[in-house]
């Protein structure tokens, strides 16, 4: 057995839709280790939300996923209803941006986190309450027992991301998938349930895979990072390795369009023209083509495949030059 | 090319283009449309709503233009010819009812009628509730607890009784059938138009409308009503043929229009006392006032698609 | 100070009405806005940041009398808004404009993108030919990067960066002088958000616009303002010339504010230990100072005495104990 938890081979999410497919996954391969936490980057649509949805067995109606995807050997990608209902939440769990439409406004929280201890778990009750409590008290919930006879709409929205962690841990998966869990926060409740995050890692060994739009929230916690581009893994690194010495025109873009205080202020922000690309089209060279600084005419015709640089890195790209003000100019 | 010139128009920034503005005004050639035409434009493609209204608009002209020139009048009675059945003899195409008159032309003057009921009582609905609903739910306020307690003692009336005691006191009489069943069913759209309102109210775009310096009325026209149009309209295809219907359960009852003037409900009615024995007396009816139905759902439904610019 | 701001707001108060819990609810007040007083000179950038909840979006609104003040004055070039009736005050909206936060909530679905620019045109410049609109209509689509053939499509056919250009643009259309933007980026994408703001700030280049900019966190109000005013349950803890406020901020939420936003690198990666503290209620704020439950410097002053802004080296604290802070 390796040390992966989560292996994903040649995954691919295809939607049907009246104007035909849009491809919104394509070929990816990626690892989840146990006990660390994966950053996952990209604009929106990336294709990040719908890798893990698929994973989940969560997608659309109008959504297929292809491949295999392993959960500790076992093969977990399109298994029927029954046994992904058991393996979610027991084995894997999934929070996301807006804690709001994932909980039921007329149920309190009480009754909706024992509720799962009492499915998965055939807790009584009474058991299950006590568990709950103390799970809300490992997120920093104060007054644990009186919280859970109230309602959803009666907690701030960074509470309820942590009611959210909460639940999930309940059952103590061994992977817990965040998608863009701070991203509807302030930035203040967002240094706070990502400090959650990294004590709960530390403490239960869960494995994390952290999913945003920003490389800043990545930074803080991530220790292998995945960017994403139009339904691509296009660079794959460990996290030091990503900020330092990414090797990929996309990540510098994203990198350089954060704004940042540790840094003198500049007049203009760096950006990257143009907009992410139709994802019903599937063109035959780089999909970041169009928007690329470095762009060649081989990159217009031929998709670059993605290709160890050593030591964990990865990229899919043909320049072989420098990244940077320098290499732009050349 | 530089990746700046392939994306200027993206990236464009003020200065830096101005060259091109003259031309690529006159290129463009563009003209504002407004979601009305653009709504007809989509209506046209939708082939259901399209042979309704043809369907429609035909039995309409039917029902207005054949009686003029039809050999018999509706009141018109043959003693000899009792209960024909369809025939090409004497152009009783339809047959004849149990006095002997032509059911065809009775057939087209109960379209006539049914669609008239059903057209103008829905109309009048439609006005009073949609404004009545719309001005209760954006204004809001004391005014809003007005409209609405106004509704409620209209609706505590039992509107049935309430009709039977007008046609009593005042006679049969089609003006007041449209304004009893206006003046009842507007309560509902009223109703529902207020909720949608109200959380339209809150919507965004409202706010940029006020901001935009945009006055309230204009705000109802422009911004609240076209986003009521959906289920509006879902309402009215609904309505239509209800009205329509109510108005053959009145004729049913003996209230409906004064005879020998009938509708298709009274039609039907008549039919289904002698449906063993002259089915064709119900069939015909019943299929004209079918398709009549049909066809307002099928336009309603198109219409409601149409003018939902997020379907394509 | 001898040239007269563009906009003075002198002790405005907006208090909602709300029912209390119970079966007999009594009414309480909030007070989303609370002895708020700035200035905001022509042709400069000022910032505001708070936390959600903090009345950032009540006093845009307030401004531009979408909801109506309680208390206190708001000049625009010397003409009181406030008192100001409903027609007198449709012409002061052609100087003054909104941007909103949510790009796509903003735009009216059943609208297409000429009919939602042209709208303000139309309401405020009711003589306007119908002919020239239109011009000026494409020609402010292409100021904020549209493309003139995009003028009938709907709201929905566009991405959140392009879908906040048409509000940019319905803002810009009628010239004003003032512009708020409430939260404009805070729904978008990073790389698409640098866009925007990067457009924001040429298009003030060329209109000489002033924007009152309203957002979240500090790295991005960073960019734009030229003073930043820092709002905490309804009142101002801190209003500060830019450069000041990033070199030695003043105030110890300014400070809570700064050390939250992430910092894209891992080796400089701080991990705020969890603190509990959550916003107070704005229903029962605190006595004194209304930071002083989560504030590291609390004392029995900041207890007992609400503190007033003060000016310190030309900066303006409201807090007890601004100049230890800044040592
Ligand atoms: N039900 C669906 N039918 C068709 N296309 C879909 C459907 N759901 C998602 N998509 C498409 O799949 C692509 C990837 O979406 P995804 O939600 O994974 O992006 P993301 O990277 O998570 O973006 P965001 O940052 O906005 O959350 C997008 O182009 C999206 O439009
Ligand atoms: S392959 Fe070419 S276009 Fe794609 S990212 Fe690399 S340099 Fe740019
Ligand atoms: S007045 Fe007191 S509580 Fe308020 S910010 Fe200053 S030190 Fe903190
Ligand atoms: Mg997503």
């Amino acid at each position: 057995m390796t040390a992966s938890l989560l292996e994903i081979r040649n995954l691919a999410v295809r939607f049907t839709t009246g104007d035909g497919p849009v491809y919104a996954v394509n070929d990816l391969d990626l690892q989840v280790r146990r006990g660390e936490v994966l950053g996952m980057v990209g604009e929106s649509g990336s294709g990040k939300s719908q890798t893990w949805l698929a994973i989940m067995g969560l997608l659309a109606k109008n959504g297929r996923a292809e491949g295999s995807v392993r959960l500790g050997g076992e093969e977990i990608l399109n298994l029927p209803q029954r046994a992904l209902t058991r393996l979610r939440g027991a084995r894997m769990a999934m929070i996301f941006q807006d804690p709001m439409t994932a909980m039921n406004p007329f149920l309190t929280v009480g009754r909706q986190m024992t509720e799962v201890l009492e499915w998965h778990r055939g807790m009584s009750r009474r058991e299950a309450r006590a568990r709950c409590i103390g799970a809300l008290e490992s997120v920093h919930i104060a007054d644990a027992a009186q919280r859970l006879s109230m309602y959803p709409h009666e907690f701030s929205g960074g509470m309820r991301q942590r009611v959210m962690i909460a639940t999930a841990l309940l059952t103590e998966p061994q992977l817990l998938i965040c998608d863009e869990p701070t991203t509807a926060l302030d930035v203040t409740v967002q240094a706070q349930i990502l400090a959650l995050l990294d004590e709960l890692r530390q403490r239960f060994g869960t494995a994390i895979v952290l999913v945003t739009h920003d490389l800043g929230v990545i930074a803080q916690l991530a220790d292998r990072v995945i960017v994403m581009y139009a339904g691509r893994q296009v660079e794959q690194a460990e996290v030091h390795t990503l900020y330092g010495a990414y090797r990929h025109p996309y990540t510098e873009g994203l990198l350089r369009s954060v704004p940042r205080l540790d840094q003198p202020r500049s007049a203009r922000l760096a950006t990257i023209p143009g907009r992410p690309p139709d994802l019903a089209r599937r063109p035959a060279g780089c999909p970041f083509e169009p928007r690329c600084a470095y762009a060649s005419e081989l990159c217009r015709q031929q998709m670059p495949p993605l290709v160890s640089l050593g030591e964990a890195h990865l990229r899919a790209c043909h320049y072989d030059g420098a990244l940077g003000p320098q290499g732009r100019e050349a | 090319m530089s990746v700046e010139g392939r994306h200027e128009w993206y990236n464009w920034v003020p200065g830096r283009g101005a060259a091109r503005k003259a031309e690529t005004l006159a290129a463009a050639g563009v003209a504002g449309r407004s979601l009305w035409q653009d709504a007809w434009g989509r209506l046209r493609r939708n082939r259901a709503a399209l042979a309704s209204l043809w369907v429609l608009g035909v039995i309409t002209l039917a029902a207005i233009v054949l009686p003029w020139v039809w050999p018999y009048g509706y009141a018109q009675p043959d003693w000899n010819l009792m209960y024909h059945a369809p025939t090409w003899a004497g152009w009783h195409i339809f047959g004849t009812d149990a006095l002997g008159r032509d059911l065809f032309v009775r057939v087209m003057w109960g379209c006539r009628i049914s669609l008239m009921v059903g057209v103008v009582a829905t109309l009048v609905t439609l006005v009073i509730g949609v404004t009545w609903g719309a001005v209760a739910g954006f204004i809001g306020g004391w005014l809003d607890g007005l409209m609405m307690r106004c509704v409620d003692i209209l609706y505590s009336i039992p509107f049935i009784p309430f009709v039977i005691v007008l046609m009593v006191l005042f006679g049969r009489n089609l003006l007041l059938i449209f304004a009893a069943i206006g003046a009842v069913s507007w309560l509902d759209i009223a109703r529902i138009v207020r909720g949608q309102t109200l959380s339209l109210r809150k919507r965004e775009f409202i706010e940029a409308a006020r901001a935009s310096g945009v006055g309230t009325a204009t705000i109802i026209r422009r911004h609240i009503v076209p986003n009521l149009l959906g289920i509006v309209l879902v309402y009215v295809t609904l309505t239509i043929p209800s009205v329509i219907l109510f108005e053959a359960f009145l004729s049913f009852l003996g209230l409906g229009v004064q005879a020998p003037l009938t509708s298709l409900g009274g039609l039907v009615s008549d039919g289904a006392s002698v449906l063993q024995v002259y089915p064709y007396m119900l069939v015909i009816p019943a299929v004209f006032l079918a398709v009549i139905v049909y066809c307002f759902n099928f336009i309603g439904d198109g219409l409601r698609d149409a003018l939902d610019p997020k379907d394509r | 100070m001898s040239e007269p701001a563009l906009l003075e707001v002198r002790a405005l108060d907006v208090h909602f009405p709300v029912r209390g819990p119970g079966l007999l609810p009594s009414r309480l007040t909030l007070r989303a806005i609370d002895q708020v007083s700035f200035d905001v000179r022509a042709g400069e950038v000022l910032g505001v940041v708070g936390e959600s909840g903090c009345g950032k979006s009540t006093l845009s609104r307030a401004l531009l009398k979408l909801i109506p003040a309680t208390a206190g004055s708001v000049r625009l070039r010397g003409v009181e808004l406030t008192t100001l009736p409903k027609a007198a005050m449709r012409p002061l909206r052609r100087s003054m404009q909104m941007i909103f936060q949510d790009p796509l909530a903003s735009l009216d679905p059943r609208m297409t993108v000429g009919e939602i620019i042209a709208e303000p045109l139309k309401a405020l410049l009711p003589g306007m030919e119908r002919a020239e609109r239109e011009q000026r209509v494409l020609r402010t689509m292409q100021h904020v990067g549209l493309l003139p053939a995009q003028i009938n499509r709907y709201p929905h056919e566009f991405s959140g960066g392009q879908a906040q250009r048409i509000g940019i643009a319905r803002a810009l259309v009628v010239q004003p002088q003032l512009v708020v933007c409430d939260e404009p980026v805070s729904a978008l994408d990073v790389s698409i958000k640098s866009q925007i703001i990067n457009l924001l700030l040429d298009l003030r280049a060329e209109h000489g616009l002033t924007y009152i900019f309203v957002a979240h966190d500090l790295a991005t109000v960073r960019h734009i303002a030229d003073r930043v005013m820092v709002l905490y349950l309804g009142r101002v803890m801190e209003i500060t010339d830019r450069d000041a406020l990033y070199a030695r901020p003043l105030h110890p939420y300014t400070r809570l504010l700064l050390s939250a936003v992430p910092i894209p690198d891992p080796a400089l990666a701080r991990r705020v230990g969890p603190t509990r503290e959550e916003l107070p209620s704005p229903l029962a704020l605190p006595s004194g100072c209304a930071f002083r439950t989560r504030c590291p410097l609390a004392d029995a002053r900041c207890v007992a005495e609400r503190p007033v802004l003060r000016e310190i080296d030309g900066r303006y604290v409201a807090c007890h104990h601004a100049e230890a802070a800044a040592a």
